[in-house]
C-alpha cells in the first residue's frame, strides 16, 4: 500500500511537471465550451449558406437549436478528447521500460505491481477529472442557453462515457505489459476497438459490447432507458478489471 | 448583429483566452527548444500558425514536443 502511494505521488508529479495534466485538462475545457458553441452557431452558419442553397433549390426553414443539439455535439466531440488522452498516455509504461528509469525504483524494493497500478490510477484520475469537467462545462452552458430537462439521462450517459474511457485506459495497461513502444500500445487499443465495432455489427452481440456504452443519442431522445445499457456496463467493468489483473503477472515476467 | 454578438460573448471570451494562451505557450516552447520529437522548427511554426484554432498547438504538444 505504501509502495502504491509512493508511485502515485511520483506519477502525479510527473504529469504536472511534464505539463501533460495541464494540456489534457485544457483540452477538456475547450471541448466542453465548443459543444454549446457549435450548437449555438449552427443557425448562423445555415443562414449564411441559405442564399447559395436557395439558388440550388434547397430552402432551409427556421432552425431552432435546443439542448439536444448541444448534447449531440458532446457525443460527437468526446471521442476526440478520449483519443487525445489515449495517445498522450500510450507511452506512459513503455517509455519508462525502454529508458530503464523504472529500474532505479524497482531495485530499491518497490514492487512492479504497485508501479503498474499507480500509473493506472494516475491515468484514471486524469480521465475522470477531465471527462467530468467537460461534462460540467457543457451542462452549465446548455442550462444557460437552453433547457437541459429536454434531454434524458444526461448523468447516466456521461457515466457511460467515463466507464468506456476507463476501459480503454485498462487496454493501455494490458497492452503495455508486452508491447515494445507507445505506438504498439496504440495499435493494440485501436485494433481492439475495431474488433469490437466489427462484432457490434450483429445487433444481438452489440448490447453486450463496451462500444454500446458510447451510443448515447437513444438515451438523450428517450428511445432507450438506462437498463438497456446495464449488460454492456457490466461486461465493460468485468473486462476492465480482468485486463488490469492480467497485466500484473505479464509485467512481472517482462524483461526490463 | 450587436445583440446577437453579445449573446455569444459568454462562449467566445473563454475560447479566445484559451486559444491565445495555448498559442503563446506553444510558440514559447518552440522557440525555447532546438530539437523536437519529429520535424523541425520551420515545420512546426507553419503548422502551429496555420492551425492556430487549437489544432496546430495540440498537434505540436502531442507529437512535436520533446520529453525533457
Amino acid at each position: 500500500m505504501r509502495d502504491l502511494a509512493v508511485f502515485l505521488r511520483k506519477e502525479l508529479r510527473e504529469l504536472v511537471r511534464t505539463k501533460r495534466l495541464l494540456i489534457l485538462l485544457g483540452l477538456f475545457v475547450v471541448v466542453g465550451i465548443m459543444n454549446p458553441a457549435v450548437a449555438k452557431l449552427t443557425p448562423v452558419i445555415l443562414e449564411m449558406t441559405s442564399e447559395s442553397m436557395a439558388e440550388m433549390g434547397v430552402t432551409i426553414g427556421e432552425v431552432k437549436v435546443t439542448s439536444l443539439d448541444c448534447w449531440t455535439q458532446f457525443e460527437k466531440n468526446m471521442p476526440i478528447a478520449l483519443i487525445v488522452t489515449l495517445i498522450m498516455f500510450s507511452g506512459i509504461y513503455t517509455s519508462e521500460y525502454t529508458k530503464g528509469t523504472l529500474l532505479l525504483l524497482l531495485t530499491k524494493g518497490l514492487s512492479r505491481s504497485s508501479a503498474v497500478l499507480a500509473k493506472f490510477a494516475a491515468m484514471l484520475i486524469t480521465w475522470s477529472a477531465g471527462s467530468w469537467l467537460c461534462f460540467g462545462i457543457t451542462y452549465f452552458y446548455s442550462a444557460y442557453y437552453w433547457d437541459n430537462s429536454l434531454v434524458n439521462e444526461l448523468f447516466f450517459s456521461a457515466f457511460c462515457w467515463w466507464l468506456f474511457g476507463a476501459f480503454m485506459l485498462c487496454g493501455i495497461v494490458f497492452f503495455s505489459s508486452f508491447a515494445g513502444s507507445g505506438a504498439h500500445v496504440m495499435l493494440g487499443v485501436g485494433g481492439a476497438y475495431v474488433v469490437m465495432t466489427l462484432i457490434g455489427i450483429s445487433a444481438k452481440a452489440k448490447e453486450y459490447l463496451p462500444t454500446h456504452l458510447i451510443d448515447s443519442s437513444p438515451l438523450y431522445t428517450g428511445n432507450a432507458v438506462p437498463s438497456d445499457y446495464f449488460a454492456s456496463a457490466a461486461v465493460t467493468a468485468l473486462l476492465s478489471v480482468g485486463l488490469v489483473i492480467a497485466a500484473l503477472p505479464l509485467t512481472k515476467k517482462r524483461q526490463l | 448583429m450587436n445583440t446577437e454578438l453579445r449573446e455569444f460573448l459568454p462562449l467566445l471570451i473563454p475560447l479566445v483566452i484559451a486559444e491565445f494562451s495555448l498559442l503563446g505557450y506553444t510558440l514559447y516552447h518552440i522557440f525555447s527548444h532546438k530539437t523536437y520529437k519529429h520535424g523541425n522548427r520551420a515545420i512546426w511554426l507553419v503548422v502551429v500558425l496555420l492551425g492556430m484554432n487549437f489544432i496546430g498547438p495540440i498537434l505540436y504538444l502531442i507529437i512535436g514536443r520533446e520529453e525533457e
